[in-house]
């Protein structure tokens, strides 16, 4: 665990940073692959930075709309840096509705696009669960075992680093089936459909309490739902693989 | 001569592979299904053993110190209502910008909630915690940690850090770093108050 990275006077939030460099490596991995989906790169990463950038506007709309009446008595705290005045499921599901909405604006087909942010999305869930280790979040039930790690009074299991392991191998599978041209149209479903299940065997050696209906772990019923619908559209796009499209105008 | 008209252009596409298919998709969702299950009886019947630790969901770890006002302070008489526990230094200078708010907001709920501002004394001098008191006209209780020890035991790695405590005594949220907005500390108050 390191939360904040001491380089003479200044103090960095380790886990922001580690969160970054996924952005930027994901953002790399993308542009690389465009090609293949006949999709111009810049206008690709454009479209995932704009979508990030919506996320971050949205996060902060959703938080103030929650608390607008304190937001009312002080209007220029709407523009705090302060990173623990958003709310992230706002700033997700409108910042992924925007996603849909600029590719149907630049008349992309919504599959390409799916399938060749793929590669970075693979990249990117690694770093985020290296951040999360990072700040010491999301970690494992108590342990004997031999690799457990000391976190927060206990021997643990190291959760974080099973689910980098897990998604390494996830991270590999993907760029393999990016080789192959005869896979790619499944490329995004097939790494949801293995996301999901990662997250629902994982989540059981989870030591925080998380999100819960009774004892039922919120992240697992999601994740089940994810993994339905990858399986849906998996069978689906096997038997109507989507045409390839012509090169779009930039963003 | 084998006739190929009827073959299925791609293996895949075979009825064999098909079925294989099908079958990992209906093991993946029968094993899902299970291993939820699974977590959720092995939840119910894990008892919820509450430790000591300076992080969210933990139990705050207890502190008895000299207040600058004179007398001591300990963590566990707050218990009861929320507290807002401020790891600070004088020389700091988001520590510095912070204080305003924080003085603003124990003004307002300084009956419903304690505020206590833990000055990491090791690492300051106790005139310029004094000067910066009387200066900024704080009348929230101002610690000592002489020693050390709460520094250490709150695993403080920068200054300021600040733990929002609710009345049962558990970490809600820590704040590494700074300046807190008076927004931000007014929504986090009203969260610890909406708790009760």
């Amino acid at each position: 665990m390191l939360p904040i990275l001491n380089i003479g006077p200044l103090a960095i939030q380790a886990p922001g940073l580690i969160i970054m460099i996924g952005i930027w490596f994901g953002l790399t991995a993308i542009e690389k692959n465009s090609a293949k989906f006949n999709i111009n790169g810049n206008t690709l990463s454009n479209l995932v930075l704009w979508s990030l950038l919506s996320m971050v506007l949205f996060a902060r709309i959703g938080y103030i709309a929650h608390y607008s009446a304190i937001f009312a008595e002080r209007p220029l705290s709407v523009l705090s840096p302060n990173l623990s005045l958003f709310d992230p499921l706002s700033g997700l599901s409108l910042g992924t509705v925007f996603f849909f909405v600029l590719i149907q604006r630049k008349k992309l087909h919504i599959s390409n696009v799916l399938n060749a942010i793929t590669t970075g999305l693979s990249v990117f869930v690694i770093f985020f669960f290296l951040s999360l280790l990072a700040s010491g979040n999301y970690y494992g039930l108590p342990s004997s075992l031999p690799w457990s790690i000391h976190l927060w009074g206990f021997k643990r299991h190291p959760l974080q680093l099973y689910y980098v392991l897990a998604l390494v191998f996830l991270c590999v599978w993907i760029f393999w089936l990016m080789g192959k041209p005869q896979k790619r149209h499944i490329l995004f479903f097939e790494f949801l459909r293995w996301f999901s299940v990662i997250i629902i065997f994982l989540d059981f050696f989870r030591g925080d309490l998380g999100m819960r209906v009774g004892t039922v772990h919120v992240l697992q019923i999601s994740a089940f739902i994810s993994l339905l619908i990858s399986i849906v559209f998996v069978k689906n796009f096997r038997e109507k693989p989507v045409i390839e499209q012509g090169l779009p105008p930039s963003l | 001569m084998v006739d190929r008209t009827n073959l299925p252009a791609n293996i895949s596409d075979m009825p064999n592979t098909k079925s294989i298919r099908l079958l990992c998709n209906v093991a993946l969702i029968i094993f899902s299904i299970v291993w939820i299950t699974f977590t959720s009886i092995r939840d119910s019947k894990t008892t919820d053993i509450k430790n000591v630790q300076p992080q969210k969901g933990f139990l705050a770890p207890e502190f008895s110190l000299k207040s600058l006002a004179g007398g001591t302070i300990k963590l566990s008489d707050m218990h009861g209502k929320p507290i807002l526990v401020n790891i600070w230094a004088s020389w700091c200078t988001p520590c510095q910008a912070e204080m305003p708010a924080i003085q603003k907001m124990f003004d307002r709920y300084g009956s419903k909630i304690a505020i206590l501002a833990v000055n990491s004394t090791t690492q300051d001098s106790l005139a310029d915690v004094t000067a910066f008191v009387t200066n900024n006209q704080l009348t929230f209780p101002v610690l000592l940690d002489k020693d050390g020890a709460v520094t250490k035991s709150y695993q403080v790695q920068a200054l300021p850090t600040t733990f929002f405590i609710n009345a049962n005594g558990i970490i809600q949220e820590v704040i590494i770093g700074g300046p807190m907005s008076e927004t931000l500390l007014e929504i986090r108050i009203q969260q610890l108050l909406g708790e009760q």
